[in-house]
């Protein structure tokens, strides 16, 4: 191991090419800040404008561009990263690994983030950037919306999703699987916990945003009519933003619940008062989440039963919260509470959040509902939970480990003004907002006799403006003049404290372990590790510079996508053939996952985020078809024929699949690959087949846009056979590697693997000949 | 190994079976919702089949079909609730 | 009170911030007074169970302070939200005698159609004490049909009619406005609700020329 194999912090190289988990999470934490003053100042000035309805400084188009931008930027750009920014930097160190499961996947999340976030900056300079609200509402986004920007901001998404799914993997295999011995999961440290269950909340939700984007891209570039017919239409889209969306807000709000529990352990000076029951509760919390959407469509008129059930679920979503929040409350009790910066941060972000919570429940409550909706009292709500709860708990985390990150002490004096600039600030600026709860939200235009509140809360915006400002200055004066921080500043207990500040590249000298309930270090023992680790690689960079490139392209110059497609070929290349070495620790904690290995856990990972793709777009087929009043009968629009024959096809390449592992396990060679051939062709076969039951529709004038069933057929269909498509490239690099011998005996699991998503897509084939053709 | 590769081959013939089965009844007189929900229920059993057999879950530890079904159960309460949330209702 | 709707939700609202203030004000006061008194003073000792560097998490005991405290909060939650489907009812039940006029939002603005078939943009005329049931949808993107003052409020969704009712007890003039943000007029997307004395209502409804 070699730690001088990393470049020195000032030299470019190291900030394109690192995979390090301290410095990526270095690099989240700088772009969520920058996001951060991006949407703030956005902010500020629609703030500014909301000052006077009289003021013209914001056209109405200029308005709901600049609400929008800071909707989405705050929520998917700013908070989330900057929570992933604490538990890149972390989560390794408090579980004692010396870095995140997949390295190089690690960096291509954080630039996949930073070039999704450059698309939706660059639609700024189209048309129009989105402006039709952080939640996309339709049909307004599908067909009233014509403008580029609007589909190059929504690519960005899309990027970003592809960045979460990534990150996601990632967090879930190393936080199962990299753990120190004796670290049981629920002896992990509250920050890492919160992080484990936002990623599970990101694996099944962000799946839905992206089917939600695909078919909303779908309409507005290919002409389906998912969103544009009213059988589809607003409320579909309801559903499948708000699956994605309210399990989305816990995502945001559960890191800083992490960061709550450690603070509030170390400065108080006590264990977390009934910390088991604290777990329990978010957990359930965690699971309820996907359950709680419907109060979002109180007023869309949905089922009475559906409507009822989803009260019951929100209300009952209140009392694990009441519990974990009266935990850490009573942990306050017999106390020695040390009011450091960090500690401040977290008693005023809980105090915040207890706000946000209370009138949450009134918002839980339909027939108050029917006033506050799409009013500044949901503005008021939101920013409780999620700028004070989650933005100033995640602040508070950010001093915690600014000694651990820089080996230096932040100034403490800056921090509490601050501290007290953020409190004044916040609530000058939303409490006014609570009390204008007849204010429709989106509208500068407002009744006179509201002016002072607003008045207010523009002032109070522009204080937690300024609060922000001094913060960027503590952390960089900091930097060069704070005071050396020491391994343990604050007198922690978890073990990210039990190293150097900041960490060696390999976090510990030596493996540490509780085995016996206490933490030692195992000696490291130089010849067991063999070749040392790599800790740098282009492609990450290059694989997301492509992928923008390429979506770039879709909206503006065709021949930009062009680029970026060969750029992409390229990458994915020379990704697949780099030389990356990362160990996995032979010993550690790994249940329940024990005898799972990395890469199997990461593939089934994986797959689950597809299950709820594909699921989700099914989902959206059932939902419209029983929306429609007919449907033609089977066999009248699509050719049972070619359905049948491509379930055959496509089965029989599932058995060639397997075939080829069984041949390749025990070295035969010529069965690797003829099967593996055997499956390329029957693949290619499928897909040949579908493009003959693709263009004799188009020749009959069924496209696209001709009704609901031609659009939802093609349309899944279509994803359906991209990822057919996706499987032949792979299909290609593992044949063409078999040939040269590779995979026999010991490199049969790639086989395996490749397996896990071939049969994947066959199970999606398996539902889909039935519903389209046979039902 | 020969005991795997005879798997192989009976879930194959399995779900080949299974779909032969799903084109009749689609063609016998029979009420609909007993056809459609038949046919449903043997594209579950063949998606059971393919992930028990050709993609391990049955040789793997339980952990990970439970991790499995997690996904599948949240896929589960979208249909439903979405679905739910507009029986009896007319569009248009 | 000025209208049903107005009625249902104060009994409820009232209920809702005199107890979310009174949670809201309990815990926190409690939370402060922990801290203030319990704040760190130089020389102070540690607490005896604080944690150890290096220790794996211990927890305090208890359970039952926890449960406690959880029941009571339940118990509030459930009283609310009993009086909530209690109140939803009314609101779903609108009278067999009312009055009904269609609504059709656009963008940007609102049509109303009369039970004899006169359309008007903009103005909707209602006779007061008359219950009135609104069958409210859109012809182009989602809107939300809000009626400030009268606690009133429904999604206009295209393809589909949703329905809202009152009874206004005084006569008056009220704001319409949309609740959902539906392109560049949304701010702009107002309407007048006028409640007229039931004579000169019938009047001039009578006197209505519907083509
Ligand atoms: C400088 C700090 C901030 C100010 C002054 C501010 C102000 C506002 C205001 C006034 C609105 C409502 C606009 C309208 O409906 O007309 C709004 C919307 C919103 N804000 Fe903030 N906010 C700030 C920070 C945050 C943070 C930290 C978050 C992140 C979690 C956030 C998330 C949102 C969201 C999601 C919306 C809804 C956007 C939409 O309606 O489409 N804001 N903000
Ligand atoms: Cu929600
Ligand atoms: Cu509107």
């Amino acid at each position: 191991m070699d730690p001088q194999q990393l470049p020195p912090g000032h030299s470019i190289k190291r900030w394109l090419l690192t995979t390090n988990h301290k410095d990526v999470g270095i690099l989240y934490l700088v772009t969520s800040l920058y996001f951060l003053v991006l949407g703030g100042i956005l902010a500020l000035v629609f703030r500014l404008q909301l000052a006077d309805p009289g003021l013209n400084i914001l056209s109405p188009p200029a308005f709901n561009q600049a609400v929008t931008i800071h909707g989405l930027v705050m929520v998917l750009f700013v908070v989330s990263p900057l929570a992933f920014a604490l538990a890149n930097y972390v989560v390794p160190l408090q579980i004692g690994a010396r870095d995140l499961a997949f390295p190089r996947l690690n960096a291509l999340s954080y630039w996949l983030y930073l070039f999704g976030g450059l698309l939706v900056m660059i639609s700024f300079f189209q048309d129009r950037t989105l402006d039709v609200g952080w939640t996309l509402y339709q049909p307004l986004s599908s067909a009233f919306s014509p403008y580029v920007g609007v589909n190059t901001g929504g690519l960005g998404l899309a990027l970003l999703t592809a960045s979460v799914t990534v990150s996601t993997v990632n967090f879930v295999v190393t936080i199962f699987r990299s753990r120190a011995k004796g670290l049981r999961l629920t002896a992990l440290p509250m920050f890492t916990l919160g992080v484990l269950l936002t990623v599970l909340m990101m694996l099944y939700a962000f799946p839905a945003l992206l089917a939600g984007i695909i078919l909303l891209s779908s309409d507005r570039i290919l002409g389906t009519v998912y969103f544009t017919s009213p059988e589809g239409g607003a409320i579909l889209w309801d559903h499948i933003f708000w699956f994605f969306g309210h399990p989305e807000v816990y995502i945001v709000l559960f890191p800083a619940l992490g960061v709550f529990g450690d603070v509030l352990v170390t400065f108080s000076r006590r264990p977390l008062f009934a910390r088991r029951i604290i777990i329990a509760a978010m957990v359930v919390v965690a699971a309820l989440s996907f359950l709680v959407w419907g109060h979002h469509m109180f007023l869309t008129g949905m089922h009475p039963d559906v409507r009822r059930a989803f009260t019951v679920t929100t209300i009952a979503i209140s009392l694990p919260f009441d519990a974990i929040i009266l935990s850490f409350i009573y942990t306050l009790a017999k106390a020695r509470i040390e009011l450091k910066t960090p500690m401040l941060f977290v008693l005023g972000s809980i105090a915040i959040f207890i706000i946000g919570g209370i009138t949450g429940v009134f918002l839980g409550s339909i027939a108050l509902d029917y006033v506050l909706r799409g009013t500044y009292f949901v503005v008021a709500h939101f920013h409780y939970t999620m700028a004070g709860g989650a933005l100033v708990g995640l602040i508070a985390g950010v001093y915690y480990w600014y000694p651990k990150m820089t080996g230096r002490m932040f100034s403490e004096k800056l921090g509490r003004l601050q501290f007290i600039l953020t409190m004044i600030g916040f609530n000058m600026l939303y409490f006014p907002l609570f009390l204008s709860w007849e204010m429709p939200r989106r509208v500068p235009i407002y009744v006179e006799s509201l002016m002072p509140l607003q008045q207010v809360a523009t002032i109070g915006g522009f204080i937690f403006g300024v609060s922000f400002l001094v913060m960027f200055w503590n952390l960089l004066y900091s930097l060069r003049y704070g005071e050396p921080a020491g391994n343990n500043p604050w007198g922690a207990h978890t073990l990210e404290w039990m190293t150097e500040s900041p960490p060696p590249p390999h976090n510990f000298d030596g493996t540490p372990t509780f085995a016996d309930g206490r933490l030692s270090f195992i000696a490291a023992n130089g010849a067991a590790h063999g070749e040392p680790e790599t800790h740098l690689s282009p492609w990450p960079f290059m694989l997301s510079l492509a992928s923008f490139t390429a979506l770039l392209g879709l909206t503006t110059h065709i021949m930009v996508s062009i680029v970026g497609v060969g750029l992409l070929a390229f990458s994915v290349l020379g990704f697949a053939g780099e030389r990356f070495i990362s160990r996995e620790d032979p010993l550690g904690e790994r249940w329940p996952f024990d005898r799972v290995d990395r890469m199997k856990l990461a593939w089934w990972t994986f797959i689950s985020s597809e299950v709820v793709l594909f699921g989700v777009v099914l989902s959206a087929y059932v939902y419209v078809r029983t929306a429609s009043a007919t449907w033609p009968a089977p066999g009248t629009l699509l050719d049972i024929g070619h359905g049948a024959m491509n379930t055959f096809i496509l089965l029989t390449s599932s058995l060639t699949v397997v075939l080829a592992l069984a041949s390749a396990r025990t070295g035969n060679r010529t069965g690797t690959v003829g099967f593996l051939a055997a499956t390329l062709a029957l693949g290619a076969l499928f897909l040949f087949n579908k493009y003959g039951e693709w263009s004799e529709l188009f020749s009959h004038g069924i496209t696209f846009s001709s009704s609901l069933p031609a659009s939802t057929f093609f349309l899944t269909t279509g994803i359906h056979g991209a990822h057919v498509f996706a499987g032949l490239l792979a299909l290609g690099y593992l044949l063409a590697r078999a040939l040269k011998g590779a995979y026999l005996g010991k490199g049969h699991e790639t086989l395996e693997y490749f397996g896990y998503y071939w049969h994947f897509v066959d199970i999606v084939w398996v539902f889909i000949f039935p519903l389209f053709y046979l039902v | 190994m020969g005991l795997r590769v005879w798997v192989y081959l009976s879930v194959f013939a399995a779900l080949v079976l299974m779909t032969v089965l799903e084109l009749i009844l689609f063609g016998m007189p029979l009420p609909r919702l007993i056809i459609d929900m038949s046919i449903v229920g043997l594209a579950g059993g063949k998606a059971l089949l393919i992930a028990l057999f050709f993609q391990h879950l049955a040789y793997e530890p339980r952990s990970l079909s439970a991790f499995a079904l997690l996904g599948i159960g949240s896929v589960v309460a979208f249909l439903f609730l979405s679905v739910y949330s507009i029986m009896g209702i007319a569009f248009r | 009170m000025v209208a049903t709707t107005v009625e249902i939700f104060m009994s409820l609202w009232s209920i809702f911030s005199t107890l979310g203030v009174l949670v809201g004000v309990v815990v926190m006061s409690y939370m402060i007074y922990l801290i203030v008194k319990n704040r760190a003073r130089p020389g102070g000792p540690e607490p005896e169970d604080a944690p150890k560097p290096g220790e794996l998490p211990r927890e305090q005991k208890g359970a039952k302070k926890l449960l406690i405290s959880v029941v009571l909060s339940a118990s509030i939650v459930l009283t609310l939200i009993s009086l909530t489907f209690i109140a939803l009812d009314s609101l779903d039940t609108p009278p067999a005698d009312a009055m009904e006029v269609k609504v059709v939002a656009f963008q940007w603005g609102w049509r109303f159609i009369y039970p004899n078939g006169y359309e008007s943009v903009g103005e909707l005329r209602i006779p007061r004490g008359t219950p009135v049931k609104l069958y409210v949808t859109s012809q182009d993107v989602f809107h939300n049909m809000g009626i400030i003052g009268l606690r009133l409020k429904v999604d206009a969704i295209p393809g589909k009619t949703n329905i809202a009712w009152t009874r206004v007890y005084e006569t008056g003039v009220y704001d319409i406005r949309c609740f959902e943000l539906c392109g560049d007029g949304h701010g702009v997307m107002i309407g007048k609700l006028v409640v007229m004395d039931p004579e000169e209502f019938n009047s001039w409804y009578s006197s209505l020329q519907v083509s």
